[in-house]
């Protein structure tokens, strides 16, 4: 069976998604990797091996901006040892997650993403997934890669696990980079341990001449020319001679020295040193001279430096570098870019202002220039499409020189970013080592193109050189950190924009630390300055760049920036609001729901915010696209649900599904809520209708109350209503108490033996409506100093009647005892006389209604579990203000049925009734919530349902709140919950057809005589949905389900299955995919609860109705 | 695939389009009549009598967002916007009087009324001329949709008259307003908004098919 029958059986050769080689140059973002694998068989000498196509997801196989995800390589070799070969430069690329090659005996099929030598380890381990299949059983062993597999995602649900984030080349790379760091600062006896920045310098250069020598940029015959003996630099022979002399040639040949070693000093390292590192490139185990016993195994064999893409190299180096000081470069806010973000951004950048040939791009914050070599490489891509051709030296120069520019306080950055830059070059000349153009001298970037300084430091050469002019493409990811002291600068201090002399306290050269890092001087006096026409929350440096950048932006220029995406949403809103109103904000893209799986080590919550300037007259603003991806929409990555443990994997690429595309209103954004986001995120204009039509109908908010209490005299003993964070109490044992300790704290004696709730004990409970003993602990002398600066106010809220509410918002309790609450959680308390109002609240605060509202008003939930604060509660609607005795009752007897309901089960030991020292020690001695109890839920209903009726929500409104606590909720922060993602019932479909239904006639006038009928028909994996619009006396069942085996829905099946051809992949890229034809509407979306939810009929109607008045009439 | 770019609208085809525009012009006239009941309520028509044409807009625009939940809440009402269309931009852009848009997902279908007083003889060539009717048909306003309102306030004289007025005048000159030679250009509106004085006018031969609904309201004692 020849390649093309393959090929055939698993219905490449027909599918549009499938590129052969002559076409790689088709996938724009991917060209030059796929270019680069077709050369293996000059690496390969010993047999015939060819890369022969690749199969992709993309959206539009017929755009050339359109994105795309490589997933399965096709090859051929005539041994297995040839497709071996094959395998460790695909795994070296870093890109393609599978490999399939064709050999004379069968089909072998590799991880793209796993890679040991042969004869280390199992085959698995290896990343041989099949060792060999037969011709004959291409579909019953590969079916999992059949082209339709890999459209509609079958083949990331069986074999996801192959997709192994850990075994990857930029983990095991980097790993290896460590450990090779590591064993260099270790004390030996047989030589001194290395200072560590100097041991980094020499890996940095190592990796660095390695590339350049296998990339064939130091080739045999420059090495000749320049009379260097290689075997004198890698292995295990290596001299610092020859070592310096190549370097030397290197920096003079390509303008500029990185990672400078001290050959000379105390510092310097010596010849073992060196033999050691460069044996470790040879692949050589380090082998110690005198017990020749094996010491280091990295296994560089496995890498060819020749295969891994630059921009994945600057990214190791970065991260590299960064270990260095992983504090400082946390306290700097660096967080690195991976790059499907970047591709992401850029692809979006180019729709928005599509590369020409004076296009400029800046980028503030460059890091080791994964914008920039992207942005780069994509001027190459459209050059060489522009001249049919490849690009002369000098024209690729021109490239460079023309159109790229950075910016960095790090050195080090600066200088790797200037090396990936030309090597970039480098890598579109042949041959690479430029013997062929004698005359060709590579660009000096550094002080011309990139800048080793503070983006917002006035007097620097950034802005010296090119300072006045503008870009029009700015993108990066600038640094989120909070700077200090900007308040207590004075107004002449932020003023003086010149340079600080040498005598200033801060003085640059001080203020630099030893990898050239500047403080953040520059950026604190500019946001002094600017703070009150530019300002920014919470001193974040991300918004100073976002304002600097948009005075850097050509009038047509677009910037693309990564910033925090709490920022969308935190509590201050003057950066927002002044911000949206000053700039032409074009989309916003929200990761917060892939932080956990699309960065390494750290996770934050980050969004990509394009923009540009404001048009001369803005009046309206117009509308902003948002995208908010969920993890369980990323078909590629998202975890398999197995019982109740999930196992994520790392998000190695974003595939766009339209169906989270919306738009915000650009006038929204303007008034700085971060309202309009959120609902962007996980509401629809509904919810917004329902926040504001419960506001008219309760305009009584929590904090109203509270403040009408207080006004109120209540005399005596009794205190006012009243909500508060609890109290800071710490503990000092009598010895530990000294002036200091007694200066800062109050001692609260009459706090003894008295109850402080211990909120810890609670973590594991969902909703309780009465505290276990455990609950509490009972203060002794020791444990009552109160912190001054916390102030005694929360002691107030110890005294009942009060209702304790925990800030993880996990219990609110009405109680009637004296309980101290401690710092974080909040507690409301009131007179005796508000017990009953109180104990309402208690019960308002478990209903999905509060949970719901908190949700939206609440600046961090619904980007990562949020806690409540005391602004969100005092938000919510109070509808008890004015509930006469008569109707509180009716609460008072829902609270005592749920207290009577909670003895289900006991927690821990039981305890001994007549053993008071058992409840000292925190057992159980209250029973514990069943959350699942059958009474329990029956109680929640009523809640639910009589907190819809005070607050006169209509069906509709309950369906949202409902749909949103219990469903969308489990989505939070790449959760994948299983009320969210397991298959709807056949009565969930009816509902959801029943009201797509309604709400399409609810919209056709009657005039028409013309009505929907519904049939809905599912497999496990995905439903259809046909609306046809006929006339209403025709329709004798409106609503249908049907298992699409069953014989009555042969039709639609047929229907579906041709929907399926036409948008094969539609899986990946809109999981709400709409088909018109004639009367008839097609709705096709995956069997998944979370998309069959009555509040997503009223949106799907929402859309069918918007897209059918958008329409064309049928032709 | 990019979010700029899916966010374009892809233009589908739908043989159901006529009976939803229907329908959404239904529920816009069913709000104006809504709207101008509840004017006559609050105001009452003669307090119109010698206001000018925005400042009867607004009281209508007013009194339409009073109603709007009683009609359809995924309803935004606009008095006077400017359009975006054309890429023009800032205060180049021309204002339409009123515009009623239908919240949604994605491209958001607007149903616009360009609004006339009704009071002198010049009145009947301000509500068909450069700045009335006409900018409908060319398209300056109600771009690329295929039905667009005219509201007449009717300061002097009755609702029925100005109506035979305009009626007569597109009759005369059919070729002029894009209307079919050999068919009535002018029929009553019949729907659930129960506006007395509503009538269309369908023009296929302007520079893009349209059917302008003309409602004339009593403004005045």
């Amino acid at each position: 069976m020849d390649l093309s029958a393959v090929l055939n059986e698993l219905s490449y050769l027909q599918s549009p998604s499938f590129l052969p080689r002559e076409r790689f140059d088709e996938a724009t973002e991917h060209a030059h990797v796929f270019r680069r694998a077709c050369r293996i068989q000059e690496d390969v000498t010993q047999e015939r091996v060819a890369i022969r196509g690749v199969y992709l997801l993309r959206e539009d196989p017929n755009s050339r901006t359109s994105t795309s995800t490589p997933v399965v390589y096709v090859a051929e070799a005539e041994s297995i040892r040839g497709a071996d070969e094959i395998h460790k430069r695909v795994w070296n690329q870093d890109i393609v997650p599978f490999l399939l090659v064709r050999i004379p005996e069968g089909l072998r099929l590799y991880s793209g993403f796993t890679y040991k030598e042969p004869g280390q380890g199992t085959d698995k381990q290896r990343g041989v997934l099949e060792a060999l299949v037969k011709f004959d059983e291409v579909l019953s062993c590969l079916g999992d890669w059949h082209a339709s597999a890999i459209d509609e995602g079958r083949l990331f649900r069986a074999r996801g696990a192959d997709i192994d984030a850990k075994t990857r080349l930029d983990w095991k790379l980097l790993g290896n980079l460590e450990k090779l760091g590591q064993w260099l600062t270790r004390e030996k006896p047989e030589r001194k341990k290395l200072d560590r920045h100097v041991a980094n310098a020499l890996i940095g250069k190592f990796i660095y001449l390695k590339y350049l020598h296998e990339r064939d940029i130091l080739s045999a015959r420059k090495l000749e020319r320049w009379g260097v003996d290689i075997s004198k630099v890698f292995g295990r022979k290596a001299t610092i001679q020859e070592t310096r002399r190549l370097i030397k040639f290197v920096d003079c040949w390509l303008n500029g020295s990185i990672f400078p070693i001290p050959f000379a000093g105390d510092l310097a390292p010596t010849t073992d040193h060196l033999r050691e590192v460069a044996s470790v490139f040879m692949g050589d185990d380090y082998v110690d001279p005198d017990t020749e016993v094996r010491q280091l195994h990295l296994d560089f064999k496995a890498y060819c430096f020749s295969y891994i893409p630059i921009e994945t190299l600057s990214v190791i180096y970065e991260q590299f570098l960064s270990l260095e000081g992983k504090a400082k470069q946390r306290d700097r806010g660096a967080y690195y870019t991976p790059i499907p973000l970047v591709n992401f951004m850029l692809a979006e950048l180019e729709e928005l202002h599509p590369l020409g040939d004076d296009t400029r791009v800046l980028d503030p914050s460059c890091g080791s220039g994964a914008f920039l070599v992207q942005c780069y490489r994509r001027l190459i891509e459209r050059e060489m499409r522009q001249k049919n051709g490849r690009l002369r030296p000098s024209e690729l120069r021109d490239l460079v020189v023309r159109h790229i520019f950075g910016v960095d306080r790090d050195r080090d950055a600066c200088h790797v970013a200037a090396m990936s830059l030309a090597l970039t070059m480098l890598d579109n000349i042949d041959p690479p080592d430029l013997e062929s153009s004698p005359t060709f001298k590579l660009p000096s970037l550094i002080g011309k193109n990139l800048f080793q300084d503070d983006f917002f430091d006035p007097s620097s050469t950034f802005r010296q050189s090119l300072g006045g002019q503008k870009f029009d493409w700015i993108v990066g990811n600038p640094p989120w950190v909070e700077v200090k002291h900007v308040d207590t600068l004075d107004d002449d201090e932020a003023d003086d924009e010149d340079p600080p002399d040498a005598d200033d306290d801060v003085a640059d050269d001080d203020a630099a630390d030893d990898s050239g890092v500047a403080s953040d001087e520059h950026v604190t006096r500019w946001m002094h300055a600017r703070r009150t026409t530019h300002p920014v929350n919470g001193n974040q440096v991300a918004e100073a760049f976002a304002w600097e950048a948009n005075e850097f932006l050509s009038t047509s220029g677009k910037a693309a920036l990564l910033i925090p995406a709490m920022t969308l949403f935190k509590q201050g809103k003057t950066f927002r609001s002044r911000f949206f109103s000053q700039v032409s904000t074009h989309a916003i893209a929200n990761f917060a729901n892939l932080r956990m799986d699309l960065f390494r080590k750290v996770k934050p919550a980050a969004a990509a915010l394009f923009f540009g300037q404001k048009a001369v007259s803005p009046e309206r603003p117009e509308d902003v696209i948002t995208y908010s991806p969920l993890l369980i929409n990323q078909e590629t990555t998202r975890p398999d649900v197995q019982g109740a443990r999930t196992k994520r994997r790392e998000t190695w690429t974003i595939t766009l599904s339209a169906s989270e595309i919306r738009r915000v209103s650009g006038r929204a954004l303007t008034t700085g809520e971060s309202l309009p986001l959120k609902m962007a995120m996980w509401g629809s204009p509904r919810d917004e209708m329902l926040l504001q039509s419960v506001a008219k109908r309760c305009p009584t908010k929590l904090s109203g109350y509270a403040k009408r209490m207080r006004g109120r005299d209540l005399g005596g003993d009794s205190y006012a209503c009243k909500s508060s964070a609890g109290i800071e109490l710490k503990t000092f044992a009598p010895n530990a108490i000294t002036h200091v300790v007694l200066a800062a704290h109050d001692h609260l004696p009459e706090l003894i033996g008295k109850k402080a709730l211990f909120p810890k004990s609670l973590d594991d409970l969902n909703r309780i409506y009465a505290f276990p003993n455990s609950a509490f602990r009972v203060l002794g002398q020791d444990d009552v100093y109160l912190r001054k600066r916390g102030g005694k106010a929360g002691l107030e809220v110890a005294h009942p009647p009060h209702v304790l509410v925990g800030g993880a918002r996990n219990f609110a309790v009405f109680s009637d005892e004296f309980i101290v609450v401690p710092s974080r959680q909040i507690g409301i308390a009131g007179p005796t006389e508000e017990r009953k109002r109180l104990i309402a609240l208690s019960l308002y605060l478990n209903s999905d209604f509060a949970q719901y509202y908190e949700f939206f008003m609440s600046p961090q939930q619904g980007i990562r579990e949020g806690r409540s604060t005391l602004n969100t509660l005092g938000e919510l609607p109070f509808p008890f203000a004015d509930l006469s005795d008569e109707k509180l009752a009716l609460w008072e007897d829902l609270h005592r049925a749920f207290v009577a309901a909670t003895p289900v089960r006991w927690v821990g030991a039981e305890p001994d009734a007549d053993s008071t020292q058992g409840k000292q020690m925190g057992l159980f001695d209250a029973p514990v919530v069943d959350k699942d109890s059958e009474s329990l839920l029956v109680l929640e209903k009523k809640l639910n349902e009589m907190v819809g009726d005070i607050l006169g929500l209509t069906e509709m409104e309950r369906w949202l709140v409902e749909d949103l606590v219990r469903v969308r909720r489990h989505l939070v922060d790449g959760a994948v919950g299983k009320p969210a993602i397991e298959p709807p019932s056949v009565e969930e479909l009816q509902q959801y057809a029943d009201v797509l239904r309604r709400e399409l006639d609810a919209f056709i006038t009657e005039a028409a005589g013309l009505r929907h009928e519904v049939r809905v028909i599912h497999d496990e994996h995905s439903a259809m949905v046909q609306l046809d619009l006929r006339p209403a006396k025709q329709i004798k069942r409106a609503v249908d389900v049907l298992r699409a085996d069953a014989p009555v829905a042969r039709k639609l099946a047929d229907v579906r299955a041709k929907m399926v051809r036409e948008t094969p992949q539609w899986l990946h890229f809109d999981r709400n995919l709409l088909l018109y034809e004639g009367s008839k509407v097609f709705l096709l979306k995956p069997l998944q609860r979370v998309h069959w939810l009555r509040s997503q009929a009223l949106m799907d109607a929402d859309e069918i109705i918007t897209e059918t008045l958008n329409a064309e009439d049928v032709t | 695939m990019t979010m700029t770019s899916q966010s374009r609208a892809v233009q589908k085809q739908s043989a159901n389009r006529g009976t939803f525009w229907d329908s959404f012009v239904a529920k816009v006239h069913l709000l104006l009549s809504l709207g101008y009941q509840h004017l006559c309520q609050t105001k009452g028509a003669m307090a119109l009598t010698s206001e000018e044409e925005p400042t009867i807009t607004g009281f209508l625009v007013t009194c339409m967002q009073e109603m709007k939940d009683r009609v359809d809440w995924r309803l935004f009402i606009e008095d006077d916007p400017p359009l975006n269309d054309d890429g023009r931009k800032g205060r180049s852009r021309p204002r339409i009087d009123i515009q009623v848009t239908k919240v949604g997902r994605g491209i958001q279908p607007r149903f616009q009324f360009e609004a006339k007083r009704l009071y002198t003889k010049k009145s009947e060539d301000k509500y068909l001329e450069d700045d009335g009717l006409q900018a409908l048909l060319t398209g300056y306003y109600a771009k690329g949709v295929r039905d667009a309102g005219m509201l007449g306030y009717v300061q002097q004289d009755t609702p029925d008259e100005w109506a035979e007025k305009i009626r007569k005048k597109l009759d005369a000159n059919r070729l002029g307003y894009g209307l079919d030679p050999s068919k009535d250009c002018w029929s009553q509106r019949n729907d659930e908004s129960n506006l007395e004085h509503s009538f269309s006018s369908h023009h296929p031969h302007c520079s893009r098919p349209i059917t302008v609904h003309h409602t004339f309201l009593l403004c005045h004692g």
